[in-house]
């Protein structure tokens, strides 16, 4: 074989080469892209959710009885979503009636899973621990004497354990408060975001 | 020097080959068709979220008029933001198995988009903004 013959043929072997490398990339850029793209999605949809739990809670003290409302709606949104997606969920909202003096919690587990929850508050001072199963709700009213009461939440969650705090404005405002945890989980992407909303306001 | 004229001619060919193909293989991104329809989800529910962050969405959702003169108008507003490459239809609906499309075609991929609204002003009513989507022939 000749010397130009053989730099032909390396040359072909070297063509063969850079086609198979480009389709191998262009294989592993769609994946990439794709992954980044769904990923993207799922964040916006996660936004989209946490923004209607906070709507909820807001459009829940122009209720009547904000408590049991905003309880009723936070509880029956996310059975809604449970129907349509993959979603664990868990929230704690807390309400300060200012006419009474009193705050109601309330933690929703939606998280698909039994969890066992020990709630503190600083005002007044108290523990209680607890079970919580899936789709089950935990309510309890306390007596406030101070302007403002720490709640701290800590929970096991599939050998995890969780601690989430609010903070109750007890002065002499209507307060709300939300606390919502949520995941969703779709294809091999799982995305978790959590978030709190207030709101204060007066009686007239 | 005819033969080692030869050989160079010959490297400098395959030299020039392999540049050629080289352009040629990396000029243009391959189709892609799984990531196009990432993107067009993606687009789809953007613009949705635009509508609602601009306030356009929800008074027009929760403002009491049949759904189907709402979902009309909610088409129009999306139409500006949309490329022309596809065509959608939007459908609100209260649960999943209400949501129907009338004119996504039979035989062609659709792209199904939901957007959820839990509530406005002192209205309480969950709603699903489901968006069609397809591409254009």
């Amino acid at each position: 074989m000749r010397k130009g013959q053989m730099f032909m043929i390396a040359g072909i072997l070297i063509l063969v080469g850079f086609l198979m490398i480009r389709n191998l990339l262009s294989v592993y850029q769609t994946v990439e892209e794709k992954m980044s793209e769904e990923s993207g999605l799922v964040d916006k949809q996660i936004k989209n959710i946490i923004k209607e739990y906070e709507m909820i809670v807001g459009v829940g003290s122009l209720q009547s009885d904000p408590n049991q409302s905003t309880l009723n709606y936070l509880v029956n949104f996310t059975k809604y979503l449970k129907n349509d997606m993959t979603i664990e969920v868990l929230f704690m909202y807390a309400f300060y009636d200012n006419t009474t003096g009193n705050y109601t919690v309330n933690i929703g587990n939606f998280l698909d899973d039994k969890i066992n929850c020990t709630i503190n508050t600083t005002n007044p001072e108290n523990s209680d621990t607890f079970d919580l199963e899936d789709e089950e709700n935990y309510t309890k009213e306390f007596s406030a004497t101070s302007s403002s009461s720490d709640i701290t939440l800590s929970y096991g969650f599939r050998g995890n354990n969780r601690k989430e705090k609010i903070t109750v404005l007890t002065g002499n405002q209507n307060f709300t408060i939300g606390f919502f945890d949520v995941t969703i989980i779709k294809d091999n992407i799982i995305m978790r975001a959590k978030q709190t909303y207030n709101r204060t306001w007066s009686i007239n | 020097m005819t033969k080692g004229y030869l050989y160079t001619m010959e490297v400098l060919l395959t030299v020039s080959m392999i540049f050629i193909a080289i352009i040629f293989a990396f000029r243009s991104a391959p189709s892609k068709p799984a990531l196009e329809i990432s993107l067009i989800k993606r687009d789809a529910f953007s613009a949705l979220e635009y509508l609602d962050n601009s306030g356009n969405l929800r008074p027009l959702v929760y403002s009491g008029k049949p759904l189907d003169i709402v979902e009309m108008q909610i088409e129009d507003l999306l139409r500006a933001m949309l490329t022309k490459k596809v065509e959608f239809e939007v459908d609100i609906c209260k649960n999943s198995d209400d949501c129907t499309t009338e004119n996504s075609p039979e035989n062609r991929e659709v792209i199904v988009v939901d957007y959820y609204l839990s509530g406005y002003k002192k209205s309480y009513d969950f709603y699903r903004v489901r968006m069609y989507v397809w591409k254009m022939i």
